[in-house]
């Protein structure tokens, strides 16, 4: 069994959620960036990357997930995660990048924040 | 080299992201023979693989190749992990050029996750640099805290 697995899934209004399953770290990351930029250079700026499959990650998937948001939102977009795991979580506390993502539980949640972030970039504010 | 209270468990990879994951196996099966719960053991395999992901990159930025060496010593309180960058002498990469690498990382802690989280994650983080010994890190987790 591979280490890591990543499914695009096209999701409505050109969304696409990541998912990811598997391990995240030193050797696997590089796929995460590359599977982040594949999606962004597909056309889809709003990205989810939903962590619910994840066993193991560390800085440099972390690392991953920052360089994909700073460029999802070079582009207008922006990429929010999907995570209920306490082990991960604990670790978006600890660095701090609990206040940069938007740490979703649900796709319904996540769909409705990237919708959120669309709005006020055409200027419609509710 | 087992004394009353010690015992050991070495380990050498080389300088390759693809053998990180041998050395999380390892020192889970090692704190797995310890009182450790199962939050701890998930603490210890990240930190070590933190360690290892340092040295690695100092590796890969110098454009050489060389050897992690992972040392558990088991003591009743409490697990010991050296984990070390060892430099052929021969390649442009010297221990010392390591050893500052490593010590920019405390000057930049801030920006530097895996520090971050070594820190977070055991009871004791220090950088070794010689003469002490081969540049690397002491992380000490103990038992029960």
């Amino acid at each position: 069994m591979e280490q890591l697995q990543i499914h695009l899934r096209p999701r409505p209004g050109g969304v696409a959620m990541l998912e990811v399953q598997g391990e995240v770290e030193i050797y696997t990351a590089p796929r995460l960036r590359e599977a982040i930029v594949h999606a962004l250079e597909e056309g889809y700026t709003r990205l989810i990357v939903n962590l619910e499959g994840v066993q193991y990650l560390d800085s440099t998937g972390l690392g991953a997930l920052v360089g994909g948001r700073a460029r999802a939102r070079e582009r207008g977009g922006n990429l929010v995660l999907i995570c209920t795991q306490s082990r991960l979580l604990r670790l978006f506390d600890i660095t701090g990048l609990n206040q940069l993502f938007a740490l979703c539980q649900t796709e319904e949640e996540a769909l409705a924040i990237l919708g959120e972030g669309s709005e006020e970039q055409h200027g419609n504010t509710k | 080299m087992e004394t009353r209270n010690s015992r050991y468990v070495s380990l050498v990879i080389p300088s390759r992201p693809e053998y990180v994951c041998v050395v999380r196996l390892a020192v889970s099966g090692v704190a797995c023979r310890m009182a450790f719960t199962y939050d701890d053991i998930e603490d210890l395999k990240l930190a070590v693989g933190e360690a290892c992901t340092s040295l690695i990159a100092q590796f890969k930025a110098a454009g050489v190749e060389g050897e992690v060496k992972v040392q558990c010593t088991i003591e009743p309180e409490q697990l010991v992990l050296q984990v070390c960058g060892v430099v052929d002498e021969s390649t442009p990469l010297k221990a010392t050029d390591l050893a500052a690498a490593l010590q920019r990382m405390v000057e930049v802690e801030e920006a530097n996750l895996s520090l971050l989280l070594m820190r977070s994650l055991m009871d004791e983080v220090a950088i070794q640099t010689p003469p002490q010994g081969p540049p690397g890190f002491r992380l000490v987790k103990r038992v029960g805290r």
